[in-house]
């Protein structure tokens, strides 16, 4: 047989813990407010303390928190706090005038016998989700992060390209004779999500792919590709210089502008990870999971993917808000990306998210 | 506040009392009924109300359907439950997935069948960790899940609470169901031990 369990049944701290537990829910019973309102002032008085840098390590702190909230709740529903303070003081007053005689039944000041398990030494990662039930987001081919939850505080939306030069017909992408009406077809829902991230916590992070206008940081190979496909970079066109930092067509679209507290990452090639400050970003900011949108599939979403799975990052793709100019190959980078059952990429619609959010907004207080 | 000298009441002590004396003389509550309810849970309800659920399940496979159907409802028949659960998802445990519970606002748990939750289920790291690396913090609490096994979290909240079904030991087949309800731990109901015989 195994050694004893614990099965210690209550784990009151204290007689006063169990006390002021007893005190709520005999107050519930009476209908004088509802547990759900109690519980409410418990969260929020939880959470003031671990957003103060303080936490819940072990009983004491827990209770102190019920008893906060309590009192919280008493003052809201029009109990007098000078009534309060006069009993307090009367009690202080008879303990004082009894601690003379030491009396050894005053048990008030036991103290804490409720630990079992330690976990006041592990190292805090303060979170804050706001759901009930599994925290995933429904993708394919496994819920997404593929295990633990989905935190947006902790998650960032990647943005990968929608600069001018890949949306409008006159710049780079369109010189080169391919259709950009799907990359510009992804502004507003790209919008969408942005905004919604931005409200939930997510960090919002553009990638803008440019050279610098002497092309010093331009690799003759990928010169020579883009002269093949008739559009090298750093000639000139409508936008101004193709792919060249500081052009009009080197632009986020208007539409997408990045607000203020978002992240812009300039980068020369075709994954966001590559020579660029993106990584250390994320690592500094304890982001775990990102989720990519934006342009193309087959080239700087697949590449950023792939370079953040490498890196241990959960990566999500929402399909339906990246293009690449041939519907098929946008399919079949897609396809790939899931290959191995989700090995680089677990794969969903935007309104996954979007859905995700709207229930994560719900649940916020 | 205070922490002078170890014969002065501590202050959450004085405000329980001060709180108490006050809702009793505005009518709200009634002392008797206070000591009732302490006594409720320090004597009466414990994870010894969930073992006894979790072994019926295991021997009934008609119980273990209507648990996992409504767990309230099935609570009660065993004359288990109470007001401050409205609903209790039980989520069963098998070969390829372990589930866990949290929860990661505050407190929620479901009293009436496992009774106070301990210390670690309110803490911080708990309730951040479980989510984030479940895996991780389970094996630091002792509990290794074979890596091909997928691990489901479940937040708590007041509306919901979560009761896990733990897998029955192989080798306890002749067990009678008391026997069965002996080896049910508390931290098994809560996803972060295993059951063994």
């Amino acid at each position: 047989m195994s050694l004893p369990i614990n099965m210690a049944p209550a784990t009151f701290p204290t007689p006063w813990a169990a006390r002021s537990f007893a005190i709520v829910s005999a107050i519930a019973e009476a209908g004088w407010f509802e547990l759900r309102d109690f519980q409410q002032a418990l969260i929020t008085c939880i959470r003031q303390r671990e957003l103060g840098g303080g936490c819940i390590d072990d009983e004491a702190s827990y209770y102190d928190c019920w008893i906060e909230s309590l009192t919280t709740l008493l003052g809201q529903r029009g109990a007098s706090h000078e009534r309060l303070v006069a009993i307090e003081s009367a009690i202080r007053d008879r303990h004082a005038s009894r601690a003379h005689t030491h009396d050894p039944h005053d048990e008030d000041d036991a103290h804490d016998h409720g630990h079992d398990h330690s976990l006041a030494s592990i190292l805090l990662q303060p979170l804050y989700v706001e759901q009930g039930a599994l925290l995933q987001l429904s993708a394919k081919p496994y819920p997404f992060p593929i295990e633990g939850a989905f935190d947006p505080k902790l998650a960032a939306l990647i943005v990968i390209d929608m600069q001018r030069d890949f949306c409008d017909p006159s710049g780079y992408m369109g010189l080169r004779g391919d259709d950009v009406s799907v990359a510009a077809a992804l502004i507003p829902r790209i919008s969408e999500l942005c905004a919604a991230a931005r409200l939930s916590g997510m960090h919002v992070i553009f990638t803008r792919e440019g050279h610098t206008p002497d092309l010093g940081d331009l690799p003759l190979s990928k010169r020579a590709k883009t002269r093949r496909a008739g559009a090298e970079i750093g000639a000139s066109g409508p936008l101004g210089r193709l792919l060249v930092r500081g052009e009009a067509g080197w632009e986020i679209v208007p539409e997408l502008a990045p607000h203020s507290g978002d992240v812009v990452v300039d980068k020369v090639g075709t994954g966001a990870f590559y020579a660029t400050d993106l990584e250390h970003r994320l690592r500094t900011q304890g982001i775990s999971e990102v989720v990519l949108v934006g342009v193309t599939t087959g080239v700087c979403v697949s590449t950023t993917a792939r370079e953040a799975s490498d890196r241990g990052f959960n990566v999500l793709v929402l399909s339906d808000c990246c293009a690449e100019p041939d519907q098929h190959l946008h399919e079949a980078a897609i396809e790939l990306l899931q290959v191995e059952s989700g090995y680089i990429a677990a794969v969903a619609d935007g309104s996954a998210l979007m859905d995700f959010l709207s229930v994560h907004a719900q649940g916020s207080h | 506040m205070t922490q002078d000298s170890s014969n002065e009441k501590p202050w959450q002590a004085v405000r329980t009392e001060a709180v108490e004396s006050l809702l009793v003389e505005l009518g709200v509550i009634d002392s008797t009924r206070v000591d009732e309810i302490v006594h409720h849970y320090e004597d009466k309800v414990g994870p010894k109300g969930g073992a006894r659920v979790v072994a019926r399940a295991w021997v009934d496979p008609a119980f273990k359907q209507r648990l996992l159907a409504d767990g309230l409802a099935a609570c009660a028949e065993l004359g288990l439950g109470g007001p401050e659960t409205e609903k209790l998802h039980v989520v069963e445990n098998t070969a390829t997935v372990h589930n866990a519970v949290v929860c990661t606002l505050c407190s929620c748990y479901p009293w009436p069948i496992l009774g106070i939750p301990p210390a670690w289920y309110k803490s911080s790291a708990y309730r951040s960790r479980m989510v984030r690396e479940p895996r991780r913090l389970l094996t630091e609490m002792g509990l290794i899940i074979d890596p091909s096994v997928e691990i489901r979290v479940w937040d708590s909240v007041s509306e919901i609470r979560y009761l896990v079904l733990p897998e029955r030991p192989a080798g306890s087949e002749l067990m009678s169901v008391e026997q069965l309800a002996d080896l049910v731990s508390r931290d098994a109901m809560i996803g972060v031990a295993k059951v063994s015989l």
